[in-house]
C-alpha cells in the first residue's frame, strides 16, 4: 500500500534539483490526484497510505513540504503531525492538513500544533497547487 | 435373538425414549433452519440497506450523531497506549474515547498519563450510572478527544458506568480494551441510527476473530485462517453464533445479547435502565434483557439491532484450558440472566422478548446441552445393550453430524457473503475442513462445558475465572453465548 | 415381543438419514459455488486494482485539457466491468474536488455517455440502478438532468425519490415545503437525521412558507424540532415568532428544541421571556433555556438564573453557572456567592474551576 508514484519531474520549477513534496491520503484516487497535480508542477512526490510509512520516509530523507489527510487508519494525521514536529530534523518542514471534516475545532487544533497551511475536502486542486507554491521557499 | 431376560416394556421405554431424542434433536435443528432461513433473509435486507444507505453521506454531515467510546482497562499495561492509539484513528467525524482505570494493580494508569502526557484536571460529573468512587480525570489539551478517568476497582460493569457518566454524546460504544475496532466499525454501526434516531436504542456488531491475521499499529490488516485447530473451530463457532443466531434474532426484534467487546447503545436509553447491572458475569447480556423489559413496559416503540458488517476484532484461546473457562463462564453469565429475569418467561407482558427471545435461550442453552449430552451417551449405550437398531443409532449420529456440517457450512456461506474480504484459497479450504471437522468432538465438548456451567452457576460459584494471557497479552471478551 | 423397531420406523429412520446426507451434500455444494465465486473475485480484485490506477491516470490526463476530445476514444473500448470502474473512480473525484477540475471531470462524465446511461437508468433500472443514475444526474446542470430528476420526485421507491429531492433542493428547483415533505415520504415518528439535514439546507426562497407550517401545528412534532433547530441555525430571523411560539407545544423536545432555537437565532428579544423556559416542568427544556439566557438574556436574567442554580437537576445548574458567567463580573459574583463552600461534585464549583476548552458539557 506504501507505493510511491515517484516519477522523474516533467519541467523542473527550478534550476536546481527537483524540489520534493511527500504525500499521506488513504484514498487512492485522491492521492494519485494530489500526485499528478503536483508532478505536473515539477515536484518529485512520494505519495502513501497512512501517516506511519511517510513518516519512515521523512525520516530517512526529509522533504521540503508535507501534506496529510487527518482521516487515516494505523496512524492519522494529526499525531503523524505531532510525531513530525516533535523530530528535530523535520520540525522546520512545512505541513498542509487537508481534511474531510468541516470541523473548525479541527482547523485550530491543527494550525495549534504547528501545520502550516489546512484545507478541507472537497478542495480545488488548483488551489492546492498555489497553496503548496506559496509554502515553498522561493 | 435368544433368551431374553428383559420384559417388553424395556424395550417400549428405549424405543419411546429413543425416539423422543431422536425426535428433540430434529425439532431443535429444524429450528436452527429456519433461523438460518430468517438470517439469510436479514442479511440481504441489510445490504440493501447498506448500499443505498447514507454511509458517505455520515462523514460530512453536521448532524451525524456523536459517540463515546467507553473503554474499561484493568492490568492492561502493556497494550493499552497502543490499543488507545489505534481507537484514535477510526474513521468518524465525531467522537470520544474515555479509557477507564479500574483501580489496577499494574502500572496502566502511569503507562497512558505518561504516554499522552495527560494532566489532571477539576473534573467532575454527576453519577446517574452507580460507580465505585473516582480518583482523578486526566486530559491534554492536544488530545480533546481523549479522556482518562482513575477510579477504584469495582468490576467491568462499575468501570462501564463511570464512562459512561462522563461521556458527552449521545451514543455510547463499549469496547474491550484488548479488542480491535476495524477502521469503519463506527460509521458502519452509527448508520441504522441516522435512519431511525428515535426508536433505535441499540445496535450490535460482529467479533471475528483475530488468530493468524496480521495485526499492525492496532489494525488487522491481512485477513488469514489460523493455522491451530482450537481457533479454526471458534471462526466457525463465532459465525454461526453471530451471522446466524442473532441475525435471525434481530429479524424477530428479539436481540437479547450485543457482546461486551462492541456494541453501540443510546447513552439515555441506557441510563433510563440504571447502567450496566454490577456483580454480573454477563453483564452485556443483562443490560439487554433490561432494555427490553424497560422499552416494553414503556409501551414505546423501540428495536435493537444486530448489524453484521461493523466489525470488532478479538483474539480467540488457543488452549482447551482456557476455552473451557471462558466456555463455563458465559454459560453461567446466560444462568444468571436467565434466572434474574425469571419472570419475563413465557409471560406475554413482555412481549416477543418474554414469548420468543428468552425461551429460545432457555431451549437452545439450557435444555439444548442437557438433551445432547442424553442422546448422545444413552443411544449408544440402547444400542449396545441391544434395545435399539443400529440403523437407529446410524440416524441419530446423521441428525446430530451431519446436519452440524449443513449449518456450519452454511455459516461459512454467509460469511463469505457479508464479511470476509481478503481469503485466500487456502484459508477458504482451511475454513471449510473446520466447519466439517468441529462436529466431531468440538461440538460435544462445548456440550460438556456448558453442562459444567450451569453445574457452577447452581452451586452459586462466582468470580470471573482468571484467564491466562496470550501472545497478545488480552484477556478473553465476552463473545457469542 | 418387538425385539427392533418395527418395520415403517425402519422407513422413517432411512429418510431421515437420507435427508442429512442431502442437506450436508447440498451446503458443500452451495459452499463450493461461493468458493468458485469468490476465486474469480480474488483474481478480479488484482486486476482491478491495477486498472483503477490505469483509469485514474487517463482520467486526470483528460482533463488537464492538453487532450482533446480524441482521447475520449480510449475510454470506447472498455469492458464492462472497467466501465464500472471508471465510473466509481470519476464519482469519487467529483466528491472530492471542486472549481475547474470538478467542472472538467463533470463533462467528461457526459463524454463518456455516463450522463446518457443514467436517463435511461432513471427511466427504468431495478431501485438501486434508479437511485445511483439519481446520484449521477445530481452532478448536472443542464435541463435534461433537471427535468429527469423532476420526474424522479415520483417515483415509487422512496429512496429513489429522497435521492432527486436533495439534488433539486441543492439547485433550489423545489418550489414548495409542502410537496418537498410529502415526496420525501419520511416517517412522522422516527424521522432519519437527514430530514435535519435537508431543512439545514432549505433554500431562502422556502423559508416562508417553512415559518408558516411551523405556526401551523400540522407537522408533526419530531419534524417541528428538527425544522425549528435548523432554521435557528439558519439565523432566519423572520422565524422569531414562530419560533418563539413553540415555546407553548405540549412536547417537551419541541419546548427545548425552541430554546436552542431561539439561541442560534440571536435575537435579544428573547431576554423579555426567557424566565419562562427557566420555570419549565422539564429539566431538558429549563437546560436549553439556561442556555440561551446565557447568550441573550438581558439585566433582569441573572436573578432568575441564580434561582436555577438550586434546581434539583445537576444538569441544569451546571448551564445556569454557566449562563451566568456570560453576564461578566456581575454574573461571576453571583455564581460566587452562590458556591462560595461548594465541593468539586458542586455544579456550580465545576462551571468556575473545570478547564476552559470543556469537552464535556452536556
Amino acid at each position: 500500500m506504501s507505493a510511491s508514484h515517484t516519477s522523474a519531474p516533467k519541467s523542473p520549477a527550478g534550476a536546481g534539483p527537483p524540489v520534493s513534496i511527500l504525500v499521506a491520503e488513504d484514498d487512492s484516487v485522491t492521492r494519485r490526484l494530489i500526485t499528478f497535480k503536483l508532478e505536473r508542477e515539477g515536484y518529485k512526490v512520494g505519495a502513501f497510505a497512512n501517516g506511519e510509512n511517510l513518516l519512515a520516509q521523512a525520516t530517512a530523507h526529509p522533504p521540503a513540504l508535507i501534506i496529510l489527510d487527518i482521516m487515516m487508519p494505523i496512524q492519522d494525521g494529526f499525531s503523524t503531525l505531532r510525531r513530525l514536529k516533535g523530530t528535530a530534523t523535520l520540525a522546520a518542514v512545512p505541513i498542509m492538513m487537508l481534511s474531510g471534516k468541516n470541523n473548525e475545532e479541527d482547523v485550530v487544533r491543527c494550525l495549534n500544533a504547528g501545520a502550516a497551511d489546512y484545507m478541507v475536502k472537497p478542495f480545488s486542486p488548483d488551489e492546492l497547487v498555489v497553496r503548496v507554491r506559496k509554502l515553498l521557499p522561493p | 435373538m435368544p433368551a431374553d431376560p428383559l420384559p417388553a416394556a424395556v424395550f417400549t421405554a428405549a424405543a419411546c425414549l429413543g425416539w423422543l431424542t431422536l425426535g428433540l434433536a430434529v425439532l431443535q435443528y429444524g429450528l436452527y433452519t429456519g433461523q438460518t432461513v430468517l438470517a439469510f433473509l436479514e442479511m440481504r435486507r441489510n445490504r440493501k440497506e447498506e448500499r443505498r444507505g447514507p454511509a458517505g453521506w455520515i462523514i460530512g454531515a453536521k448532524s451525524s450523531p456523536g459517540i463515546s467510546l467507553l473503554v474499561p482497562a484493568c492490568n492492561e499495561e502493556r497494550t493499552i497506549v497502543q490499543n488507545i492509539r489505534s481507537l484514535l484513528t477510526l474513521r468518524y467525524p465525531r467522537y470520544e474515547i474515555i479509557v477507564v482505570n479500574d483501580g489496577s494493580k499494574d502500572g496502566t494508569a502511569r503507562a497512558v498519563i505518561e504516554a499522552f502526557k495527560l494532566e489532571r484536571v477539576p473534573l467532575r460529573r454527576p453519577h446517574p450510572a452507580p460507580c465505585q468512587p473516582i480518583r482523578g480525570v486526566y486530559r491534554h489539551r492536544d488530545h480533546p478527544n481523549l479522556l482518562f478517568i482513575d477510579k477504584e476497582n469495582g468490576g467491568k460493569s462499575d468501570a462501564l458506568n463511570a464512562a459512561m457518566n462522563y461521556a458527552g454524546h449521545p451514543l455510547v460504544c463499549g469496547v474491550d480494551a484488548d479488542s480491535l475496532l476495524d477502521h469503519n466499525s463506527l460509521l458502519k454501526a452509527a448508520r441504522p441510527f441516522v435512519e431511525q434516531p428515535h426508536s433505535l436504542i441499540a445496535v450490535g456488531g460482529t467479533i471475528r476473530i483475530a488468530n493468524g491475521c496480521e495485526v499492525h499499529g492496532g489494525m488487522v490488516i491481512n485477513e488469514s485462517a489460523p493455522r491451530k485447530l482450537l481457533p479454526l473451530f471458534q471462526i466457525v463457532e463465532y459465525l454461526r453464533a453471530f451471522l446466524i443466531a442473532r441475525l435471525s434474532l434481530s429479524r424477530m426484534n428479539t436481540v437479547a445479547i450485543i457482546s461486551g467487546a462492541f456494541g453501540l447503545f443510546k447513552r439515555s436509553a441506557v441510563l433510563d435502565a440504571g447502567g450496566y447491572t454490577h456483580g454480573t458475569v454477563g453483564e452485556d447480556m443483562e443490560l439487554i434483557v433490561k432494555l427490553h423489559r424497560l422499552f416494553q413496559a414503556r409501551g414505546a416503540d423501540y428495536k435493537i439491532l444486530f448489524v453484521p458488517d461493523p466489525v470488532c476484532w478479538t483474539e480467540a484461546p488457543e488452549t482447551l484450558a482456557v476455552l473451557r473457562r471462558q466456555r463455563t463462564r458465559w454459560q453461567r453469565g446466560l444462568c444468571e440472566v436467565l434466572w434474574r429475569h425469571r419472570d419475563m418467561l413465557f409471560n406475554p407482558r413482555h412481549g416477543r422478548m418474554g414469548v420468543i427471545g428468552l425461551p429460545l435461550f432457555v431451549l437452545f442453552d439450557l435444555l439444548g446441552p442437557f438433551l445432547d449430552l442424553a442422546g448422545l451417551l444413552l443411544i449408544p449405550l440402547f444400542w449396545i445393550c441391544g434395545l435399539l437398531s443400529f440403523k437407529f443409532m446410524a440416524a441419530f449420529f446423521a441428525v446430530v453430524v451431519l446436519y452440524g456440517v449443513f449449518l456450519s457450512m452454511l455459516a461459512l456461506v454467509l460469511g463469505e457473503l457479508a464479511l470476509f474480504r481478503t481469503t485466500r484459497k487456502r484459508d477458504m479450504a482451511l475454513l471449510a475442513l473446520g466447519a466439517i471437522a468441529e462436529n466431531f468432538g468440538y461440538r460435544q465438548l462445548n456440550i460438556l462445558w456448558r453442562i459444567e456451567g450451569i453445574w457452577q452457576f447452581l452451586r452459586k460459584q462466582k468470580g470471573w475465572g482468571e484467564m491466562t494471557r496470550t501472545g497478545l497479552g488480552r484477556k478473553q471478551p465476552a463473545g457469542p453465548a | 415381543m418387538p425385539a427392533a423397531p418395527p418395520a415403517s420406523d425402519a422407513g422413517l429412520l432411512t429418510i431421515i438419514v437420507d435427508a442429512c446426507y442431502v442437506l450436508a451434500g447440498a451446503a458443500l455444494l452451495i459452499w463450493c459455488g461461493v468458493f468458485l465465486v469468490r476465486i474469480r473475485q480474488l483474481r478480479s480484485a488484482k486486476r482491478e486494482a491495477v486498472a483503477e490506477e490505469r483509469l485514474t491516470g487517463l482520467v486526470l490526463d483528460q482533463i488537464s485539457g492538453y487532450q482533446p476530445t480524441p482521447g475520449i476514444d480510449r475510454f470506447g473500448s472498455l469492458a464492462g466491468w472497467e466501465r464500472r470502474l471508471l465510473l466509481r473512480v470519476l464519482r469519487n473525484l467529483i466528491e472530492q474536488t471542486k472549481g475547474r477540475d470538478q467542472s472538467h471531470l463533470i463533462r467528461l462524465l457526459q463524454r463518456t455517455g455516463f450522463q446518457e446511461r443514467a436517463f435511461i437508468e432513471l427511466a427504468r433500472g431495478p431501485a438501486a440502478q434508479r437511485q445511483a443514475a439519481g446520484e449521477i444526474l445530481a452532478f448536472f446542470d443542464d435541463a435534461a438532468s433537471i427535468a429527469a430528476l423532476h420526474a424522479a420526485r415520483h417515483d415509487r421507491d422512496r429512496g429513489v425519490r429522497q435521492t432527486a429531492l436533495r439534488a433539486l433542493l441543492a439547485k433550489d428547483q423545489v418550489s414548495s415545503l409542502r410537496e418537498l415533505l410529502e415526496q420525501l415520504d419520511v416517517s412522522p415518528q422516527d424521522p432519519p437525521l437527514s430530514l435535519a439535514e435537508i431543512f439545514s439546507q432549505l433554500p431562502a426562497r422556502l423559508h416562508p412558507e417553512a415559518i408558516a407550517r411551523l405556526e401551523g401545528g400540522q407537522l408533526p412534532p419530531e419534524w417541528r424540532r428538527m425544522l425549528a433547530i435548523a432554521l435557528g441555525r439558519k439565523q432566519v430571523l423572520a422565524a422569531f415568532d414562530a419560533l418563539a411560539a413553540l415555546r407553548h407545544s405540549p412536547a417537551p423536545r419541541v419546548r427545548a428544541a425552541s430554546w436552542v432555537a431561539l439561541a442560534e437565532l440571536g435575537d435579544p428579544r428573547v431576554g423579555d421571556f426567557v424566565h419562562e423556559g427557566l420555570e419549565d416542568e422539564s429539566p431538558d427544556v429549563r437546560q436549553a433555556a439556561c442556555h440561551c439566557a446565557g447568550k441573550l438574556g438581558g439585566p433582569s436574567t441573572p436573578p432568575n438564573l441564580a434561582r436555577r442554580l438550586d434546581d434539583p437537576d445537576w444538569w441544569v445548574r451546571y448551564q445556569a453557572a454557566r449562563a451566568l458567567l456570560e453576564f461578566g463580573d456581575a454574573g461571576r459574583q453571583l455564581l460566587e456567592e452562590h458556591s462560595g463552600t461548594a465541593s468539586e461534585e458542586d455544579a456550580g464549583w465545576q462551571v468556575l474551576h473545570e478547564p476552559e476548552d470543556r469537552p464535556h458539557a452536556g
